[in-house]
């Protein structure tokens, strides 16, 4: 893989595509209880044992407000290692990995660029479909949850009715 | 260039660390006390071993101050030079001095030389300034060859003894202490030379038949046998032999290597739950024998991790005194510069403590005692006109109890004024005017607890900016302790740390709410008692328990933590637990049993969580929140309790 190229790994999301650079994802398990824990910052969804390790596990279908499409059956928790961490997310399905070049990422257009889609570190174009590629450390933050799915509906949309450049 | 992870350098480092805190220890009593020819030599003694070392490794810097503290010492100690302010001033910072430089090596950097220092200690040894080798000291430490000898005593060392030319010496100095040495091989040139074979003979003018050797040889590091031998005309004849078998009594670990082994043994303790659970799976179906096989296995795991575990925790465990012994020089530092006389009394330093719950009372053991100094106790006048003694004193004590170490800090100053603390709250934007008023005594008092209220009058060079209480109750939170003030005007105050007795494996009692399983320590339930309907009564809406007529607040688990409705159903066993408030009756559904757990931290990412000090992973794999009662019953706006 060369400098130019990175590898995603994508997971569906209320019908969505998101992507995550392959080189934070730790590994990805089959959901297990989660147990919740008592005042905890909410977008903790709980902890699970990771063996032996307690690892905290993020819903991101809350986190995002969308709303869930999933077969309970393809749900994965995503372990991803950030800042020494390891913290799980809840996905309805892992689909693929993804090889993209660099030069096939767009910016999120500066439309809709505000606080809102922090999240979004570009959107990749593949084959008709969009692949909303995540800003991990924006989604990781303690910070209050902001109605996206909006945003979200409105990116694809946007992204759709262009054609992505590409050299 | 000094390399600080060689072997050799690290166990002089080592060294050089302990030799100082009996230095320091030694001059501060001399302060305290006046001359004293026991502590003047314990002194002496120290610097001469790290002038040894300091000179075998090359280190001129350190080898050449501690040879001038040491001249210095015994012009003390011979009367030459007076034990005043002065000397014991620069005496002081010479240590200082020395620490910086072993910091220094330790960082692999090579200690300069401070010149203002070196020029001090010879202007105070003034005219007396002995240029000359070590060894020609005044009468009773002469080494030349003296036929007159009666005895030679044989040391042996240790085979694999490190820097045995310095063990040689130590053994030198330490005889010379006690016995007349008139000469020794090798001499002590030699063994600055480092020309040291595995024994050292020592020639001396002592009768063998009435001196105790034993119990001198037996501080000797390293040595492990000795002979006496009798310079008889053509006879030798031995004497005693005794094989001592002196093994040092204390090993160095690294810290690393304990907290591994810490965590094998909780990995076997979860080993060790797994298999029961196994265990009582076969037996349902009646595989007997294996049953028994594996009975047995799981029994000897047992035995095996709790012994494990008890070692490992024991190995980790350091008294208190490694921070308390730091405390006098701090105190003596911080009462001259706010020009206060205290009086440091320390008890129970040795009281253990496990080494990572020690990292976490440092720092708040030093803000606590710098308060106390700086604000707590008057100046002399002030003490006088109080009728108070016009020196303060402070009492810092430890003790066990139960399973937790209660270390308090108490002083005998002017208390805390509790109107100028609620108003400085209220100035702060802690709290409301409304809400001052309504205060307690004890919610006044707990103020002192809030980020952030130190006044500009208070922000001295040596105190805080307010920042200090509120992180020290933090970090004790995090590690399940806590910290408790109280206070009475003009007669003091006093500050109580609570702490667990280690931070990994706890005894805890597994309890289940709506299919949730809870562990608690079991140093926090009282009872835990079956609840009988007609025991409940209702009492101005809120719920009660009565056990052998005593009235306890009962409340659910579930509620508590907000994973259930309040509602009026009636949980069938209860946990009689100790709050802050009193006691409570904690609502669960079954009691699963009891076990020793280890204690997995929440993490950082999500921090502290009132209620749940971390979580433990069962015998089946899932995992059950540990909960601390009285985080909880403060979280949930705390009702009353008994």
């Amino acid at each position: 893989m060369t400098d130019n190229e990175l590898q995603l790994v994508v997971f569906e999301l209320a019908g969505e595509s998101f992507g995550v650079d392959i080189a934070q994802v730790k590994e990805i398990i089959t959901m297990q209880d989660i147990v919740h824990v008592p005042r905890a910052p909410t977008i903790v969804e709980g902890i699970i044992n990771l063996r032996g390790s307690v690892i905290p596990v993020i819903d991101l279908i809350k986190r995002f407000r969308l709303t869930s499409q999933g077969n309970s059956d393809k749900e994965r928790i995503v372990v991803v290692e950030f800042d020494d961490l390891s913290i799980g997310l809840m996905v309805d399905a892992v689909s693929e990995v993804l090889r993209v070049s660099r030069d096939m990422i767009a910016p999120p257009s500066p439309v809709i660029m505000d606080t809102d889609v922090e999240y979004l570190q570009g959107i990749v174009k593949i084959n008709e479909r969009l692949v909303i590629l995540l800003n991990l450390k924006r989604v990781l933050s303690h910070e209050e949850t902001h109605e996206i799915a909006g945003v979200m509906r409105q990116v694809s949309e946007e992204c759709s009715t262009k054609t992505t450049k590409t050299t | 260039m000094f390399n600080q992870n060689d072997e050799d350098n690290l166990i002089f480092l080592a060294e050089v660390e302990e030799l100082l805190l009996i230095m320091e220890d030694g001059l501060l009593k001399l302060e305290r006390e006046g001359f004293d020819e026991l502590s003047l030599n314990e002194v002496f003694r120290a610097a001469h071993t790290i002038k040894g070392g300091a000179a075998l490794l090359d280190i001129a810097p350190l080898a050449d101050a501690t040879h001038l503290l040491e001249d210095l010492l015994d012009a003390v100690r011979c009367k030459r030079v007076p034990l005043d302010e002065q000397v014991l001033d620069t005496l002081l910072e010479s240590l200082d001095w020395l620490s910086q430089a072993k910091a220094q090596l330790q960082a692999g950097r090579f200690p300069e030389t401070d010149e203002t220092l070196i020029t001090h200690l010879r202007h105070l040894l003034g005219s007396e300034e002995d240029m000359s080798r070590p060894q020609d000291r005044p009468s009773g430490n002469r080494l030349e060859a003296d036929p007159k000898q009666r005895c030679t005593l044989i040391l042996k060392f240790a085979e694999d003894a490190a820097l045995l030319s310095i063990r040689a010496f130590q053994a030198l100095t330490l005889a010379k202490e006690h016995w007349q040495v008139v000469g020794s091989e090798p001499t002590e040139e030699d063994l600055e030379q480092d020309l040291c074979g595995p024994s050292l003979r020592l020639h001396l003018d002592e009768d063998p038949d009435k001196t105790d050797f034993s119990s001198i040889i037996q501080k000797m590091p390293e040595v492990i046998s000795f002979d006496i031998e009798l310079p008889k005309i053509n006879e030798r004849e031995k004497v005693s032999t005794e094989d001592l078998q002196y093994q040092s009594r204390t090993i160095r670990i690294s810290v690393d290597l304990l907290d591994e082994l810490l965590a094998l043994a909780g990995e076997l303790v979860v080993d060790r739950a797994r298999l029961s659970d196994v265990l009582s799976k076969l037996q349902d179906q009646k595989t007997e024998v294996v049953g028994d096989q594996l009975r047995e296995i799981a029994n000897h795991m047992g035995r095996i991790t709790s012994q494990l575990q008890e070692g490992v925790m024991r190995g980790r465990l350091v008294p208190l005194s490694n921070i308390f012994r730091k405390l006098p020089r701090l105190v003596r530092d911080l009462s001259k510069a706010a020009n206060k006389k205290v009086d440091l009394v320390i008890s129970g330093e040795g009281t253990e403590l496990d080494r990572s719950v020690m990292e976490y009372i440092d720092d708040p053991l030093i803000h606590i005692l710098r308060n106390a100094i700086d604000h707590g106790l008057e100046d002399p006048d002030e003490r006088t006109a109080a009728g108070k003694p016009p020196g303060g004193q402070v009492k810092l004590s430890a003790e066990h109890a139960q399973s937790q170490i209660i270390i308090t800090i108490e002083d005998d100053g002017r208390g805390v004024d509790l109107d100028e603390l609620k108003q400085r709250a209220i100035s702060a934007g802690a709290i409301t005017e409304e809400a001052a008023s309504r205060m307690s005594r004890r919610q006044n008092l707990d103020l002192i607890f809030f980020p952030g209220l130190s006044t500009a009058k208070e922000v001295t060079e040596v105190s805080g900016r307010g920042v200090g209480l509120d992180v020290v109750q933090t970090n004790l939170r995090r590690i399940s302790g806590r910290i408790e003030v109280d206070s009475q005007p003009d007669r003091g105050t006093r500050f109580q740390l609570y702490l667990p007795l280690t931070l990994a494996i706890i005894h805890g009692l597994l309890v289940s709410s709506q299919d949730r399983v809870y562990a608690f320590p079991v140093a926090s339930v009282i009872e835990a008692v079956p609840v009988k309907e007609e025991d409940v009564h209702t009492v101005t809406d809120r719920q009660v328990l009565s056990i052998r007529d005593q009235i306890f607040p009962l409340v659910s688990l579930d509620v508590l933590l907000g994973e259930a409705a309040p509602s009026s159903r009636l949980t069938r066993y209860a946990l009689l637990v100790q709050v802050q408030t009193g006691s409570v009756a904690l609502g669960v559904d079954s009691i699963v049993g009891e076990q020793e757990i280890v204690i997995k931290e929440l993490g950082s990412y999500i921090g502290q969580v009132p209620g749940v000090t971390g979580a433990t992973i069962l015998g089946d794999g899932s995992l059950a929140l540990i909960i601390d009662p009285s985080t909880l019953m403060q979280a949930s706006g705390g009702s009353d309790a008994s």
